[in-house]
């Protein structure tokens, strides 16, 4: 799985520069919403739990 | 593991923690955390090229995440980043150009690395200064010196047209203020090549006089944008690992929340002592580097790489046990409250 992935990345980045670009930027922007929203939750339950 | 862009591989487990450190510096004082980043990037293996891409990456989005917890906090004035952000980016672009024709007569090296020392030197000095004044003025008893700079440099300037901006209590400021720090900040990160998280505080307080905790805020906001320009411009030359920076970021999420929470416990003017520290370290390598270049050592520069590291690494155990140290306080707070109400 991690390998056809990193041949993925690979292929973006030697291939198509300004789709890699675009891809890098929404995709930490997703992925840093989606951890926001994990580690919010975290917190939330180790709050209900101290309680 | 293997990161296929950069073609190095690293354990995953230290490049998170490279990422939680950076996440919680970065979110606490107000600043992107390059200066760790990149070196720690580079140490693990990473070259030098692909550090700087991939924690810009990581950098914008370590940023969205303590901008939002930041949000949370009422800690960030989106108006005047957004304002901001018209001169950063012309800003960025005039810092790029000076350095390209540095470039081309061969000595945009040294000069931007004896820049870099002088204005962190500066911005040190001005960061210590200030929290020695603040903390002998509470020391005498005297009224506390509000968090914010009555009577800074920016507010002075009389042009319309004019805006208020509530969330900084700043009642009217021209809005060429604004924008002459956005270009001032944005030519400091474009020429030096770094975020400009540190210059960017400096102004917030001392030119414009935005109360600390505001400060943070709004700076990280202005790094999601000039991270997410820096890390598209990167990617198109291929020196971004975005699987790196996915991995990083992982680790920096959790920092970032840690590092944001921090400072509802720990007061603004302790967070500018911090901050002194950790500029004057960043100084100091800086100038183990250019020493390391003119003398040909290696050992300097490694050096350098392993002070910043360090610093930052001392900084996020301090960092954690107050937010530990807070969170603890809290919970006996609350339970006297409770056992009081029964």
């Amino acid at each position: 799985m991690y390998e056809e992935i990193a041949s993925l990345v690979s292929g973006m980045v030697a291939g198509h520069p300004l789709l890699y670009g675009a891809v890098v930027v929404a995709g930490m922007t997703l992925f840093s919403f989606g951890a926001y929203a994990a580690v919010s939750m975290l917190s939330r339950v180790l709050r209900l739990l101290r309680r | 593991m293997i990161f296929p862009v950069a073609g190095v591989e690293v354990h995953p487990l230290a490049v998170v923690f490279v990422g939680f450190t950076v996440g919680v510096a970065g979110s606490f004082l107000g600043v992107g955390g390059g200066f760790i980043a990149t070196p720690a990037l580079n140490i693990l293996g990473f070259p030098m090229s692909y550090a700087v891409g991939t924690d810009l990456a990581h950098m914008m989005g370590k940023s969205i995440v303590a901008t939002l917890r930041h949000r949370l906090l009422g800690n960030v004035d989106f108006k005047l980043g957004g304002l901001m952000v018209l001169g950063t980016i012309p800003g960025v672009e005039l810092g790029k150009t000076i350095v390209l024709h540095l470039d081309r007569t061969g000595q945009a090296g040294p000069v931007i690395r004896y820049v870099y020392i002088a204005l962190l030197a500066g911005v040190f000095l001005a960061f210590l200064r200030d929290y020695l004044k603040r903390r002998s003025s509470s020391k005498r008893s005297a009224p506390q010196m509000q968090d914010s700079g009555r009577g800074a440099w920016a507010l002075r300037l009389v042009a319309p047209p004019f805006v208020s901006l509530p969330r900084s209590r700043i009642d009217r400021v021209s809005l060429w203020a604004i924008i002459g720090v956005g270009l001032v900040t944005g030519l400091a990160a474009g020429f030096l090549g770094v975020g400009g998280g540190f210059i960017r505080m400096a102004a917030l307080l001392y030119l414009l006089g935005v109360p600390t905790l505001v400060a943070i805020g709004t700076d990280l906001f202005e790094i999601v944008v000039s991270g997410g320009y820096g890390a598209f411009t990167y990617a198109l030359a291929g020196r971004v690992d975005l699987l790196a920076a996915l991995v990083m970021l992982s680790g920096a999420a959790i920092g970032a929340w840690i590092g944001a929470s921090a400072t509802v416990y720990v007061k603004g003017n302790r967070i500018r002592l911090y901050l002194a520290g950790v500029v004057l370290a960043a100084a100091v390598a800086t100038a183990l580097k250019q020493l390391a270049e003119s003398l040909g050592s290696t050992t300097l520069s490694t050096a350098g790489n392993y002070l910043i590291f360090g610093a930052g690494g001392l900084l996020v155990a301090v960092i954690s046990l107050s937010w530990l140290r807070g969170v603890r306080r809290e919970g006996q707070r609350s339970a006297a409250n409770q056992s009081n109400g029964q």
